[in-house]
C-alpha cells in the first residue's frame, strides 16, 4: 500500500481503495452474503392470523360495551381486560405485517426427491459436456497454436470468434431450427425417406438431453479453446519436434508433452466451461422448450419468479455456487493449478 | 543554475532486518563532481535514493543547502535523477520528454518547448527534436536523459550509472561529455558507479562504499596513493599484497614477517608488534631487479607477460599468491624466465591490519 | 517444417478434415438463421420455404419493444463500461501493488464473478439491493453486470500493468510531476491501449448478456431479455432480422479492424 500512496499520493491512492472496496462488498461479498441469509430463514405463516385478529376485535368490541354498563367495583377489572386484548392484538398484527423468521437448513433439506434429482442430473450433464467440450476443442486449438500459418490461425481465429457476433440466445435458437420435429435435419431425413412427417415418424431430438448438450457446447466453446490455445501457443516448437524426433507417437506427444504444458489452460476451460453449462439458464429454456426435463438454473429461475419464494430460491442458487466451488477446488488439485493461473 | 551541497548526517538506512546503510556522516560540497564507488550490493543506490527522496532513512538528516529534506518526496526536492536505464518516457517525443519537467510546474507550451530545444542543442541533438526516444542511438538516448533531467534546474544531479548499458569507445566520450557539462553548468553532480576508472577518470572526490559502509572519502590522488582500508586498496587500483606479522617498529615503519622474507613499509595504521598485517605496494612501484637491490628484495617465479600495448605487465608466482608488476612497453623482458629477483622501496608501500579485501 | 510437425500423412489428413466439420458445426446454424430472416413464412423456418422477403427487416423498425430494448441495451451497456473500468483499474493497481500475504485472497475474491455463474449474479444482486429498497431494473442490471465485466477488465490491467516500467512514474515524480500529473500524463497513456481494448470487450459482454440480466432487470427489459421473453410468447423472423444485423455488423467491424492493423503495421514498416 505505501508503494501506492509514494507512487499516486493519498488522494489517488484513496480513490483506488474506495472504488475497490466498493466493488468487493457492495457487488460481491455483501450480495453473496445475503443470499446466504436468505437461504438461512424461511417464514412460518400462521393461517388462522386474519382470524384470529378478527375474532379478537369483535371481542374488543363487547368488552368495551361492558365497560360502558359497569359500574363501580367491576370497572378497573373490564378496564384491565380490554388492555391485555389491545396487547394482544398489536403483537398478531405485528405478526402478520412482519412475519418472524424461522433461521435453519429447511430451505436445503426440503428439496423434494424431483428437484435433488434434477440438481444431480444437472451437475452429471455440466460434467458430461465439460469432458466432451474438451476432446471437442482440444485438436482445434493445438492446430491454430502449433500446426497453422499465421495467416491460417488468423483466419481460424475469425471463424471462431463470427459466431460470437450473435447473441448467445440466437446462437442457441439456431440450433432449435436445426434440431426440431420438422426442423432441417428431420427435414432431410423425409426427403430421404428415412421418417414421414405425415405418421409424425420424425426424431424426437429435443427429447434428448444430448440436443441441450450440442447447444452448450456450441455457445461456449470459445471459453474452452482460447485458455488451451492460449497455453498450447507458449509451447517451444521444438519440444514437439524433440519428441518426433525421438519416436515418440502422435499420442505420446500430446499425452506427455503437449497436455502437461498446458494444464493450466486446461483446467480454466474446464472450470468455464463446466460453470456456464450447469448455471446457463437460456440454453436449456430455449431448446427443451417444455418437451424434456427442466434444468436445476430453470427451477431456481421459477422459484423466483413463479412460485415466489426466494428463501428456497436462494437456496437453491447456494447451492449451485458450492457445486462451481468444489469443482474449481478439484480441477486446482487435479491439474495443481494455483488461484493466480485462473486468469483468462 | 547553482549547485548546492548535500550532506547526510547519521544516516542509517533499514529495510526490515537488513542494515543497507550503516551510520554514514557524508558532506558533498556545492558544484562538486563527486563519485560513490562501491561493488554491487554495498549501498550506494540507497543513498541515491535518499537523497533523490524516493526512500527517507531509517534513522538520520538529508540535508540539501541548509534545508532539512527527510520527508520531502522526490517531486519537491532540488534534486534530479538519472536512471540506469534512462526511464525516457516512449509515448512522448524527445523535446516533451525534456520539457516534461517544465510542463508539471505548469510552464506554458511554447515557453517550454523553447527551453527543451535550447537544451537539446546544449546536448548536441539539434534536429532530434520531434522524434521519440526510441528512434535515438545509446548515447543520444543518453544525452536527452540528462537535457531532461538539466530542464528542472536542480542543484543536484543524480546520475545512477548511466553508462553501463553503452559501449566501451561510447563511455570513454560520454565521460567527457558529463565532465564537461558538470563544468558548464555548476550543478553538483553525484555519480554512483561500480567501476573505478569512470570514478578515477571524472570524479573531484570519491566515496568507497562496501556492504553499507563508507570505507573512505578522499580525492582522486588521494585515494589512489594513501587508501585507508585493505579493501579500498584492492578496489581502487591494483595493489600486490604481501600478509604476515609485525616483528617490529622504526619511526613510522613497520616491518612485516612474510613468506617473503621481512618486509618493510609505512605503517599507516600505527599497528603494533605482533598485530597480523598486510603490506600494500602498487604494480608501477614494484620493479624488477638487475642487482641492484631495493628496501625489500626477494625471489619469485616468472609466470608470464602480458602485453597491454603501451604497458607490459609481468605475473611472478610467490608460495601464497601472485606479484604483478607494471612497466612501461619498452621491448624489454622477451626472453624471461625461470627465478627472477624483484624488490621496492619501503615508502613506496603501506602496511595495514589484516582485513577483507576486494574479490574484483 | 511444418510438414513434419503435421505428423505421417494419414493423422494429419484427418486432423485437416476434423477441422473442417468443426468449422460446418460453427457456421451450418448461422447460415440457417441467417436464411429464415428472409422467408416470408411467419414462423423461423428454412424448411417451410415460402420466398424470398424483405418484410421482417420492416417488421423490425416498427417493432417498438426491439427498438426500445436496444436503447435500453446500450444505455445499459454504457453504465457497465463507465463503471467496470475503474473498478477493474483500481482492483488492479491494488492488486499488482499490495505486498501481503491477502493479495492472493484479494485477487481470488475479486476474480470470483468470472467463476460463479451468471444467474447466481443476478440472483445475489437482487436479493440485497432488493434489502435496501432497490428493486429491478436498469440501475440493477448494470451494477450486476459490473461485478464480473469489471473482473475481465482488472484481468486486462493486470496483463497491462506486469509490463510497466515503474521507473518511468519515478523519474516523472523526481522531475517535479505531482502524482496525479504523473498518473495523467505517463500512466493512463500507458494503459490507454487497455482501456480501449476493455471498454469494448465490456460492452460487448453487457449488450450479450442474458443469465444475469434477465434476474436484475425487473420490469425493464433489453434487447436480449425481451429476445428471450418472445421464445415463450410466440417467435418470428424479426428475431432472425436482428441476428443478420449482428453477424453483419461485426463482419464489418472485424474486416475494418483487420484493415486498420494492416496499415499500421505498413506503416512501422514504413519507418524501420
Amino acid at each position: 500500500m505505501n508503494s501506492l500512496i509514494r507512487s499516486y499520493g493519498k488522494g489517488l491512492t484513496g480513490i483506488f481503495i474506495t472504488l475497490t472496496a466498493f466493488w468487493l462488498l457492495l457487488l460481491i461479498i455483501l450480495p453473496q452474503a445475503f443470499m446466504l441469509d436468505q437461504s438461512l430463514w424461511s417464514i412460518d405463516k400462521d393461517d388462522q392470523l386474519g382470524m384470529k385478529i378478527d375474532r379478537a376485535y369483535s371481542d374488543l368490541g363487547l368488552l368495551e360495551y361492558d365497560a360502558q354498563q359497569a359500574t363501580g367495583d367491576t370497572k378497573p377489572a373490564v378496564q384491565a381486560k380490554i388492555e391485555a386484548l389491545k396487547v394482544e392484538i398489536a403483537t398478531l398484527e405485528s405478526q402478520e405485517t412482519d412475519p418472524p423468521r424461522e433461521y435453519g437448513l429447511q430451505n436445503y433439506s426440503r428439496m423434494s426427491s424431483l428437484h435433488f434429482s434434477i440438481f444431480v442430473k444437472s451437475i452429471f450433464y455440466a460434467l458430461a459436456v465439460t469432458v466432451l467440450a474438451f476432446v471437442v476443442c482440444y485438436p482445434v486449438a493445438f492446430t491454430i497454436a502449433k500446426l497453422a500459418t499465421p495467416q491460417r490461425a488468423a483466419l481460424l481465429m475469425l471463424g471462431l470468434i463470427i459466431p460470437y457476433a450473435i447473441n448467445e440466445l440466437l446462437r442457441v435458437y439456431a440450433w432449435l431450427m436445426i434440431l426440431d420435429y420438422q426442423g432441417v435435419i428431420n427435414s432431410f431425413l423425409a426427403w430421404m425417406g428415412v421418417v414421414s412427417f405425415a405418421d409424425k415418424t420424425w426424431v424426437p431430438f429435443l427429447e434428448y438431453p444430448g440436443s441441450v448438450f450440442v447447444a452448450l457446447i456450441y455457445a461456449y466453446v470459445l471459453f474452452m479453446i482460447f485458455p488451451i490455445y492460449n497455453t498450447v501457443d507458449t509451447l517451444d516448437k521444438n519440444q514437439l519436434e524433440a519428441a518426433q524426433d525421438l519416436g515418440g507417437s502422435v499420442f505420446l506427444t500430446h499425452w506427455r508433452v503437449v497436455i502437461p504444458h498446458a494444464k493450466p489452460g486446461i483446467a480454466v476451460g474446464c472450470i468455464m466451461t463446466f460453470m456456464l453449462s450447469v448455471g446457463s439458464y437460456s440454453v436449456p429454456q430455449i431448446m427443451t422448450r417444455g418437451k424434456s426435463g427442466d434444468w436445476f438454473s430453470q427451477l431456481i429461475y421459477r422459484q423466483f419468479f413463479e412460485t415466489q419464494n426466494w428463501n428456497v430460491g436462494a437456496a437453491y442458487a447456494f447451492s449451485l455456487v458450492l457445486v462451481c466451488l468444489i469443482f474449481i477446488l478439484i480441477m486446482m488439485k487435479v491439474f495443481k493449478v494455483g488461484i493466480r493461473d485462473i486468469s483468462k | 543554475m547553482r549547485g548546492k551541497d548535500v550532506r547526510l548526517e547519521d544516516v542509517v538506512m533499514r529495510f526490515g532486518s537488513f542494515t543497507a546503510v550503516q551510520q554514514t556522516n557524508l558532506t558533498i560540497n556545492a558544484g562538486e563532481f563527486f563519485s560513490i564507488l562501491g561493488p554491487s550490493g554495498c549501498g550506494k543506490t540507497t543513498i541515491l535514493r535518499m537523497v533523490s527522496g524516493f526512500i527517507d532513512p531509517s534513522e538520520g538528516r538529508v540535508l540539501i543547502g541548509e534545508e532539512q529534506m527527510n520527508g520531502l518526496g522526490p517531486a519537491k526536492r532540488p534534486t534530479a535523477l538519472i536512471f540506469q536505464n534512462l526511464a525516457l518516457f516512449p509515448l512522448m517525443s524527445n523535446w516533451e520528454n525534456v520539457a516534461f519537467g517544465l510542463e508539471a510546474r505548469g510552464v506554458d507550451k511554447a515557453k517550454r518547448r523553447d527551453r527543451a530545444y535550447e537544451l537539446m542543442a546544449l546536448v548536441g541533438l539539434q534536429g532530434h527534436e520531434e522524434k521519440t526516444p526510441n528512434e535515438l542511438s545509446g548515447g543520444q538516448k543518453q544525452r536527452v536523459a540528462i537535457a531532461r533531467a538539466l530542464a528542472v534546474e536542480p542543484a543536484v544531479l543524480l546520475l545512477d550509472e548511466p553508462l553501463s548499458a553503452l559501449d566501451l569507445k561510447l563511455r570513454q566520450y560520454m565521460r567527457a561529455e558529463l565532465k564537461e557539462i558538470q563544468r558548464k553548468t555548476g550543478v553538483t553532480f553525484i555519480f554512483i558507479t561500480h567501476d573505478q576508472g569512470e570514478a578515477l577518470t571524472m570524479s573531484d572526490r570519491i566515496a568507497v562504499m562496501k556492504a553499507g559502509v563508507v570505507e573512505q572519502v578522499d580525492t582522486v590522488d588521494n585515494l589512489y596513493a594513501h587508501p585507508r582500508t585493505p579493501f579500498v586498496a584492492t578496489f581502487v587500483g591494483e595493489n600486490n599484497v604481501l600478509e604476515g606479522k609485525i616483528s617490529d617498529l622504526q619511526d613510522g615503519y613497520a616491518v612485516v614477517e612474510t613468506q617473503q622474507g621481512a618486509i618493510r613499509g609505512i605503517n599507516q595504521d600505527k599497528a603494533t608488534v605482533g598485530d597480523k598485517a598486510m603490506v600494500f605496494v602498487r604494480p608501477e612501484r614494484t620493479k624488477l631487479l638487475n642487482g641492484a637491490a631495493l628496501d625489500n628484495t626477494f625471489e619469485v617465479d616468472f609466470e608470464r607477460r602480458d602485453l597491454e600495448g603501451a604497458f607490459v605487465n609481468l605475473f611472478f608466482k610467490t608460495d601464497t599468491g601472485s606479484i604483478i608488476v607494471h612497466e612501461a612497453n619498452l621491448g624489454q623482458h622477451k626472453e624471461l624466465e625461470g627465478r627472477a629477483k624483484i624488490g621496492f622501496n619501503a615508502s613506496d608501500a603501506i602496511v595495514m591490519r589484516s582485513g577483507e579485501l576486494s574479490d574484483e | 517444417m511444418s510438414a513434419h510437425s503435421n505428423g505421417p500423412g494419414l493423422s494429419g489428413l484427418i486432423l485437416k478434415i476434423y477441422i473442417g466439420i468443426f468449422f460446418v458445426y460453427l457456421f451450418a446454424p448461422l447460415l440457417v438463421m441467417s436464411l429464415a430472416a428472409f422467408n416470408s413464412y411467419e414462423y423461423p423456418s428454412v424448411t417451410q420455404w415460402r420466398g424470398w422477403t424483405l418484410h421482417w427487416f420492416g417488421e423490425l423498425s416498427e417493432d417498438d419493444r426491439i427498438l426500445q430494448g436496444i436503447v435500453n441495451s446500450v444505455i445499459v451497456a454504457i453504465g457497465v463500461v463507465g463503471l467496470s473500468l475503474p473498478l477493474g483499474l483500481s482492483g488492479a493497481l491494488i492488486l499488482t501493488r499490495l505486498q501481503s500475504r491477502y493479495t492472493n485472497l484479494l485477487y481470488a475474491v475479486l476474480v470470483s464473478p468470472l467463476l460463479i455463474p451468471g444467474i447466481i449474479l443476478g440472483i445475489s444482486t437482487l436479493i440485497f439491493w432488493g434489502r435496501v429498497s432497490v428493486s429491478g431494473g436498469l440501475f440493477l442490471t448494470v451494477l450486476a453486470q459490473s461485478s464480473f465485466i469489471a473482473s475481465y477488465s482488472m484481468l486486462l490491467f493486470m496483463a497491462r500493468l506486469q509490463r510497466q516500467d515503474r521507473v518511468l512514474e519515478e523519474a516523472a515524480l523526481d522531475l517535479g510531476a505531482s502524482s496525479f500529473f504523473m498518473f495523467r500524463r505517463i500512466t493512463l497513456p500507458f494503459l490507454a491501449p487497455t482501456l480501449a481494448t476493455g471498454a469494448v470487450i465490456g460492452f460487448l459482454q453487457s449488450i450479450e448478456n442474458y443469465n444475469t440480466t434477465i434476474f436484475a432487470v425487473g420490469g425493464d427489459w433489453t434487447l436480449v431479455t425481451e429476445i428471450g421473453s418472445r421464445f415463450r410468447f410466440g417467435l418470428s423472423p424479426v428475431i432472425n432480422v436482428i441476428g443478420v444485423l449482428f453477424v453483419v455488423l461485426t463482419v464489418i467491424a472485424a474486416t475494418l479492424y483487420t484493415i486498420q492493423k494492416e496499415r499500421e503495421k505498413q506503416r512501422r514498416a514504413a519507418l524501420g
